[in-house]
C-alpha cells in the first residue's frame, strides 16, 4: 500500500489542478440590461501586444493606446483625417504671440459620475511629469509646457552631474524632488476658473496642439495616485477612471481586455455595448482568429493578400489605409567613412528597386518611398519629388566616381535590423541582395534584438546602417523633417548635416501654420531626397479584413481605432 | 538534452574490462535491428549531404529570384518549391543540413570530453573535487535547458558558433553525472583494485582501465541525447535567435514561412519533414545502441 | 535530464527517516542553488547589450531620456549594487517592478502566468500518463498484431516530431480547415486543448512505449500466469494484476518527462497566445526586463528542482535496492 501512496498523491495534484480549470468558467459579458435605446452588441477587437500599462501618462505603444484612447480623453484629438480638432475643449484661443493657449471646457464627468474641472487637468498634467512616475513618453509631449521646460533644463543638468559623479545619489533625488515642487508651484497650466484651462509655452510652438493629442495631457481622475502608475493588473480596471466614450470593465491577464460603454461620455456615445479586444500576437494567428470567427476585424499581412484579394467575398472584406510612417535604410556617417561622400549615398539609393521591394516582400501592399514625408502629411511632395530613381548603372558609376567597387577600394556593409520580425528580415535580406548585384557591394546582415538596435542606434558611433522607421507623433512635417534630419536633432542617428537644410526648418518650425510653412518644409524634403540624408524605401499603409456586418468604422491615421463610432449590424 | 532517456539503474555499472570481442558483439547485435540499421544508414547520408552541400544544392542557398516566388513545390526547377523571397526550399534544405549535422557533431565531441573528463576526475578522486563538480552540475540541472540557450543566445546574438556554444554548456552535465556513477562503483571493483595494488599511476587507471569501461553507457546516453540537440538547435533557430540569417537551418526555414501556414503550409513539408525524420533517425539508432551495447536494459 | 539511482554517494542506507532527512537535505541545498542561478540570470541580464529603458522609449529614444529614466530606476547604478538590492528586497518580499510594464509588480505578473502555465502542465500531465497507458496497456495485450504495431508507430513519431511543427499541424487542421477549436486564445476550456496536445504528445509516446515493456515483463511473470491458471478472465488479471505493477515504472518516468513539459511551455506558448511563464520570461529576455528575467527564472528553477526530487524519492520507493541517506 505505502508504495500507491505516491501515486494517490500524484493524481490528487492532478485532478486538483484539473478541478482548478474546468471550474473557471468562460467569461462572457451578461447581456447589458436597458432600455431599448442602449445597443446590446458586442465588438470583437484584437491587441497586438498586451496592454503595458492602464495609465494616460505611461502609454507608449499602439495596443496600449487602443485602450487607453477609448478609456481616458483629453482637450483636443486627432479626427479620422489626422486634423487636430476640439475634444472636451468647446473652444481653444490662442495668442498672438503663439505662447498662450486657453481651453473652454464642455460639461463632462468621469466614468464614475463626478464632475471635470479645470483642475483636473492641471493636476493631470503635472502628475505626468512627477519623478516617480518615470513615464518613458511625458517629457517628449509635454516639454513645450513653460514650467515644465524649466523643469526638465534643471532635470538635465542633475543628471550630467550625477553621471560626472559630482552629486551623490542622495543629493540628487532631493534636488530633484525640490525642483518638482517649483515646478507643481508655476506648472505653466493653470485652472483660471472651473471651465478654463490656460497653458502658457516656453516658445511658440506651431506643433503645441497636435502634440496635446497625446494621451499624457489626458485628464485622470483625482483618486489617481499622484506618485504611482496605474499598472495593467486585472484589479486595476476600477482604478482606471476616465472619461473616454468606455470604461474598463475587466482584464483577463495577458489575454483579454474588456470595455463597456460609458453611457455618460459627454461625446458621441458608443454604438456598441461590449468590446472584447484579446491579445493576439502572431499576424497568421489574428488571420486565423478573424477566419475562424473569433474577432469582427483583423490586421492583412502582405503575405496573404494575394489569396485573401483572389477570394471572391473575403476581397470584399479588405479595408485599405495609408498610415503616416516612411521606413528607412540609413548610412551612418558618424561610422560609415565612406557615406560622407553624397555620391556615395545616392549610389545606394539609386541601387534599391523599390518597386520590386514592394511587389517581393510586401507583395505590393506598400507604397515605395520616393519622399522623406508620407503622403498624409501636409507639406509632403508625394509624386512631385524629383526622386533618385532606380538606376543600377548609374549608380555603380557613382560609386566608382567617388571612388569604390569597380577599379576602386572594394566597399563591405554591415546591415543592422530588428530580429524576430520576418518581415523586416525579407526587407533586410531583398537589400542585401539588391546592392550585392547592383553595386557590387557585400553586406553583412546583423539581425538585433530590438532593445539593442534601439540602444545601438541612439549612441550613433556604433552601427554602420541599419534599417528603421518613423511613425508620425502628430501629423506635421516637423515631426518627421526637423526631429529626424536637422543637423542638432536627437534622432539624427546617420549624421546627416547641411547647414542651408537646417536654416529652412529652424525657420519653418516657428512659423504660423498655413501654405507658406509647408511650402519651406517642402523645399527641406527634396533637399534631403537630393542628398540623401537617409534612404526612405517605402510608406506604411495598413490593410486589415473587416466583417461586413461592422459599419462606420474610422481608422485613425495614428494607428489607433476610435470605437464610438461603430455598430454591429448582425 | 537527455530528455525522455533511460534512466541507467546502479546495477548495471560493474562489469569485466570489455575486450575488443564485446564491441565486435555489440555491432553484430545492431546490425540486426532493421530499424537501427536504416537510422544509421539515413544519418550517414545525411552527414555526406551536409560536406557536399554546395555541390548536391541547385542552387546557393541566398539565391533569390523574383519570378519565381512562393512557387509551390513540383515547380520545374525547384522540386519543393520557393520562399518568399524566390530561394530554392529544397537547396536550403541541403544547406540547412550542414546546421544539424554540425551543431550535433561539435555537441557530441564537445559533451563527450568535458563529461568524461569532469565525471572521471569526480568520481576517482572524490572530496573537494567531486564535490565542486557535482554542485555545478545541480545549478545546471536546475536551470531548464531551453531557458538557459536562450539566454546564451540572446546575450551572444545568432550565429552557428555562439549555437556550438549554447549548446555544449547545456549539454554536458548530464554525461558528467553518469560518468561519475560509473567510476565510483568501478572504482571498488576488483580489476580496479589490482591494478592499484600493482602501483599503476591514477593517470593511467582512468585511461586505461576506467574511461575504456564507461564508454559504452556515455555512447548510448550521447546519442540518445542528440535527438534532442537537433530539436533544442530547430526551436532555438524558430524562436529567431538561432542561426546568422540568410544561411539556412531547418527551424529557421520553417519560421521564415510559418506566416504562410495557412494561405500555403504546403512550403512548410519539406523542412518539417525532414526535421521530424532526423530526429526520429536519432532516437531509433539511440535505441538500437542501447540494445546492442548493453542486454540486460531493455524498454 | 537528471539520470536520478546514479549518484550513488546519495544513497548508503533506507528508512523513512533516511526520506526524510534526504528531502530536508535536498530542500536546503535548493537555497544556495537559487542563489547562484539569480547571480547568473541577473549578470548574464547585464552582459546583454540593450537594455529595459531603450524597448521602453522605442523609436523615439534619445540619449538623455534614457539617461534620466535610468537614474528613476537605478539602473545607472553598478550591477553588483543592483543584485543585492534585488536579493535584499526578495527578503522582504519585494521582487521589484516590471520596466515594460510601466512599474507593475514583477511577482504578480510571474505569480499570474506561472498558475497559467502549471495548468497547462499539469493538464498535459493528465493527459500524457492515462493516453500514453491506455496506448501501452493496448499495445501489450495484443503483442506484434496490429494494435501494437499501430500504438508503438504512434510512439516512435510521437517522441521525433518537433512540438513546433505539430503544434502547426493542429492549428491548420483544427482552427483553419475545421474552425473546430480556437488557434489563439486562453481562459475557456477549449483553449486548453491544442496546448496540451502539442505538450502531452511527446510525453504520452514515451509512457506508451514504458508502459508496453513493464506490461510485457509483468505479463510474462509467474503469478500473472498462476492467476491466469486459476481461471481469472484474461482482462480481470490484466487489470488487477499487471497494470496495478506497471503503473510504478510509468509513475517514474512521467516524473522525468515533467522537465520536457516546463521547457515545452516556452515554444507552445508564443505560438498559441497563452499567457504563461514561459511566454513572460521569453519577452522578459528579449525586453531585456530584468526583474522578470530573474523572478520566472527563479521560479521555474524551483519548480525544476523539486519535480527532480520527488522523481528521485519516487526512485526510491520504487527500487528499494536504492537508498538514500
Amino acid at each position: 500500500m505505502k508504495k500507491f501512496r505516491f501515486v494517490l498523491v500524484a493524481l490528487m495534484v492532478l485532478s486538483m489542478v484539473l478541478a482548478a480549470c474546468s471550474s473557471k468558467k468562460a467569461d462572457t459579458p451578461a447581456p447589458v440590461a436597458a432600455g431599448p435605446v442602449e445597443p446590446t452588441a458586442t465588438f470583437h477587437y484584437y491587441l497586438t501586444d498586451k496592454p503595458t500599462t492602464f495609465d494616460p501618462a505611461m502609454a507608449s505603444d499602439v495596443s496600449t493606446m487602443q485602450v487607453i484612447q477609448n478609456v481616458y480623453s483629453g482637450l483636443v484629438m486627432n479626427n479620422s483625417k489626422g486634423e487636430v480638432v476640439n475634444d472636451m475643449a468647446a473652444k481653444v484661443d490662442i495668442s498672438p504671440d503663439g505662447k498662450v493657449y486657453t481651453f473652454t471646457l464642455k460639461d463632462a464627468t468621469f466614468s464614475d459620475g463626478s464632475k471635470v474641472t479645470a483642475k483636473d487637468y492641471v493636476r493631470s498634467i503635472v502628475r505626468a511629469m512627477n519623478p516617480a512616475l518615470a513615464s518613458p513618453v511625458a517629457d517628449s509631449y509635454l516639454d513645450d509646457i513653460a514650467g515644465i521646460h524649466a523643469f526638465l533644463g534643471k532635470r538635465d543638468a542633475l543628471d550630467k552631474q550625477k553621471s560626472d559623479k559630482k552629486i551623490t545619489d542622495d543629493d540628487y533625488s532631493k534636488q530633484l524632488a525640490a525642483a518638482y515642487a517649483d515646478m507643481v508651484k508655476a506648472p505653466g497650466v493653470e485652472a483660471k476658473d472651473d471651465k478654463t484651462v490656460v497653458i502658457t509655452l516656453a516658445d511658440a510652438a506651431a506643433y503645441f496642439l497636435a502634440k496635446m493629442t497625446y494621451p499624457t495631457a489626458y485628464v485622470v481622475h483625482a483618486s489617481a495616485p499622484a506618485d504611482k502608475p496605474i499598472v495593467a493588473s486585472p484589479e486595476n480596471v476600477k482604478v482606471a477612471i476616465g472619461t473616454g466614450p468606455f470604461t474598463l470593465d475587466s482584464y483577463v491577464e495577458g489575454s483579454k481586455v474588456v470595455l463597456k460603454r460609458n453611457a455618460k461620455f459627454y461625446g458621441d456615445k458608443a454604438l456598441v455595448a461590449i468590446v472584447e479586444e484579446s491579445v493576439i500576437s502572431q499576424d497568421a494567428a489574428q488571420l486565423a482568429a478573424y477566419q475562424g470567427g473569433q474577432i469582427d476585424m483583423s490586421p492583412l499581412p502582405p503575405t496573404d493578400y494575394p489569396r485573401i484579394k483572389g477570394d471572391a467575398a473575403l476581397s470584399k472584406e479588405i479595408l485599405e489605409y495609408a498610415s503616416a510612417r516612411v521606413n528607412y535604410f540609413a548610412l551612418n556617417q558618424f561610422v560609415f567613412e565612406p557615406a560622407k561622400d553624397v555620391r556615395v549615398r545616392q549610389a545606394f539609393a539609386m541601387a534599391i528597386d523599390k518597386d520590386k521591394l514592394n511587389q517581393v516582400v510586401y507583395n505590393g501592399t506598400q507604397f515605395p518611398a520616393n519622399g522623406v514625408l508620407p503622403p498624409s502629411i501636409p507639406g509632403s511632395l508625394g509624386t512631385n519629388v524629383q526622386a533618385l530613381k532606380f538606376d543600377a548603372a548609374k549608380a555603380k558609376d557613382l560609386l566608382k566616381q567617388a571612388g569604390y567597387g569597380e577599379g576602386g577600394k572594394p566597399l563591405t556593409l554591415k546591415l543592422t535590423y530588428r530580429a524576430k520580425n520576418e518581415t523586416i528580415q525579407r526587407w533586410a535580406e531583398f537589400l542585401q541582395n539588391q546592392f550585392k548585384t547592383n553595386l557590387g557591394v557585400t553586406v553583412e546582415l546583423d539581425p538585433m534584438e530590438w532593445s539593442k538596435l534601439l540602444e545601438a542606434s541612439s549612441k550613433k558611433n556604433v552601427l554602420q546602417s541599419f534599417l528603421l522607421g518613423w511613425s508620425a507623433d502628430y501629423i506635421d512635417p516637423q515631426d518627421f523633417l526637423t526631429i529626424l534630419l536637422h543637423g542638432g536633432a536627437p534622432y539624427n542617428r546617420y549624421g546627416y548635416a547641411n547647414k542651408d537644410f537646417d536654416a529652412i526648418l529652424d525657420k519653418a518650425d516657428k512659423m504660423a501654420p498655413g501654405a507658406a510653412r509647408f511650402a519651406e518644409y517642402s523645399k527641406a524634403e527634396q533637399l534631403a531626397v537630393t542628398e540623401a540624408g537617409f534612404i526612405p524605401t517605402h510608406f506604411g499603409k495598413s490593410l486589415f479584413l473587416v466583417k461586413p456586418y461592422i459599419k462606420g468604422l474610422e481608422y485613425g491615421a495614428m494607428g489607433i481605432l476610435p470605437l464610438n463610432h461603430l455598430s454591429v449590424n448582425k | 538534452m537527455s530528455a525522455g532517456s533511460a534512466p541507467v539503474p546502479a546495477a548495471a555499472v560493474v562489469r569485466e574490462p570489455q575486450s575488443v570481442n564485446l564491441w565486435v558483439a555489440a555491432w553484430r547485435r545492431l546490425m540486426k535491428k532493421p530499424t537501427a540499421v536504416i537510422a544509421l544508414v539515413y544519418i550517414i547520408i545525411l552527414v555526406l549531404v551536409a560536406l557536399f552541400a554546395s555541390k548536391l544544392a541547385p542552387f546557393a542557398y541566398e539565391l533569390q529570384n523574383y519570378d519565381v516566388v512562393r512557387a509551390n513545390p513540383g515547380t520545374p526547377g525547384h522540386l519543393l518549391g520557393t520562399d518568399l523571397l524566390g530561394r530554392d526550399v529544397l537547396s536550403r534544405m541541403i544547406y540547412g543540413t550542414q546546421v544539424s549535422v554540425s551543431v550535433a557533431g561539435v555537441v557530441l565531441l564537445v559533451e563527450t570530453t568535458v563529461g568524461i573528463t569532469l565525471g572521471s576526475l569526480a568520481g576517482y578522486y572524490g572530496g573537494w573535487i567531486d564535490m565542486v563538480i557535482m554542485r555545478l552540475t545541480d545549478i545546471m540541472f536546475a536551470f531548464p535547458d531551453l531557458l538557459l540557450a536562450i539566454l546564451i543566445m540572446g546575450i551572444r546574438g545568432p550565429g552557428i558558433g555562439n549555437l556550438f556554444f549554447a549548446m555544449s554548456v547545456v549539454a554536458w552535465p548530464g554525461l558528467a553525472r553518469l560518468v561519475r556513477g560509473q567510476v565510483l562503483a568501478l572504482k571498488e571493483s576488483e580489476f580496479v583494485q589490482a591494478a592499484r595494488s600493482l602501483g599503476t599511476s591514477d593517470s593511467r587507471i582512468i585511461l586505461r582501465h576506467l574511461i575504456p569501461n564507461v564508454m559504452s553507457p556515455v555512447l548510448v546516453s550521447a546519442t540518445q541525447g542528440l535527438a534532442g540537440v537537433i530539436l533544442a538547435e530547430a526551436s532555438l533557430s524558430f524562436l529567431g535567435i538561432g542561426v546568422r540569417p540568410p544561411f539556412p537551418s531547418w527551424g529557421s526555414m520553417i519560421n521564415n514561412m510559418m506566416e504562410m501556414v495557412y494561405s500555403q503550409p504546403i512550403l512548410l513539408i519539406g523542412p518539417s519533414v525532414i526535421l521530424a525524420t532526423t530526429v526520429l533517425a536519432f532516437n531509433f539508432l539511440g535505441d538500437g545502441l542501447r540494445d546492442a551495447l548493453d542486454p540486460r536494459l531493455k524498454h | 535530464m537528471a539520470v536520478p539511482g546514479v549518484g550513488c554517494s546519495d544513497f548508503p542506507q533506507r528508512g523513512d527517516s533516511a526520506l526524510i532527512a534526504f528531502t530536508l537535505r535536498r530542500l536546503l541545498a535548493l537555497i544556495p542553488t537559487l542563489l547562484v542561478i539569480t547571480a547568473i540570470t541577473f549578470f548574464m541580464g547585464f552582459a546583454a547589450p540593450g537594455d529595459p529603458i531603450s524597448t521602453v522609449l522605442g523609436e523615439r529614444a534619445s540619449t538623455a531620456q534614457v539617461a534620466a529614466l535610468k537614474a528613476q530606476y537605478g539602473l545607472d547604478k553598478p550591477p553588483l549594487v543592483q543584485y543585492f538590492k534585488f536579493l535584499g528586497g526578495a527578503l522582504h518580499g519585494d521582487f521589484g517592478r516590471s520596466y515594460f510594464y510601466a512599474g507593475r509588480p514583477v511577482i504578480e505578473m510571474v505569480g499570474t502566468g506561472f498558475g497559467t502555465s502549471l495548468k497547462i502542465g499539469g493538464v498535459a500531465a493528465l493527459y500524457a500518463a492515462l493516453f500514453g497507458m491506455i496506448l501501452g496497456i493496448i499495445a501489450a495485450v495484443n503483442r506484434n498484431r496490429w494494435p501494437d504495431h499501430l500504438a508503438m508507430f504512434f510512439a516512435v513519431v510521437g517522441v521525433s516530431i518537433p512540438g513546433f511543427v505539430l503544434a502547426i499541424a493542429l492549428m491548420y487542421l483544427f482552427g483553419v480547415h475545421l474552425k473546430v477549436l480556437p488557434t489563439v486564445g486562453w481562459g475557456e476550456p477549449k483553449h486548453y486543448i491544442l496546448p496540451v496536445l502539442v505538450l502531452g504528445t511527446r510525453s504520452a509516446a514515451f509512457i506508451a512505449r514504458i508502459t508496453r515493456s513493464a506490461m510485457l515483463d509483468v505479463i510474462g511473470q509467474d503469478y500473472v500466469r498462476t492467476a491466469r491458471a486459476k481461471g481469472l478472465s484474461q482482462r480481470v488479471v490484466i487489470l488487477k494484476h499487471a497494470v496495478k505493477n506497471a503503473l510504478i515504472p510509468v509513475i517514474t518516468v512521467l516524473g522525468t518527462t515533467m522537465g520536457s513539459l516546463i521547457t515545452g511551455t516556452y515554444i507552445i506558448e508564443t505560438i498559441f497566445g497563452i499567457p504563461g511563464v514561459g511566454r513572460i520570461s521569453l519577452d522578459g529576455i528579449f525586453q531585456r526586463d530584468y526583474q522578470v528575467i530573474q523572478v520566472s527564472t527563479m521560479l521555474i528553477a524551483t519548480v525544476f528542482v523539486l519535480v527532480n526530487l520527488v522523481v528521485d524519492m519516487m526512485y526510491g520507493v520504487v527500487d528499494p535496492r536504492i537508498r538514500y541517506s
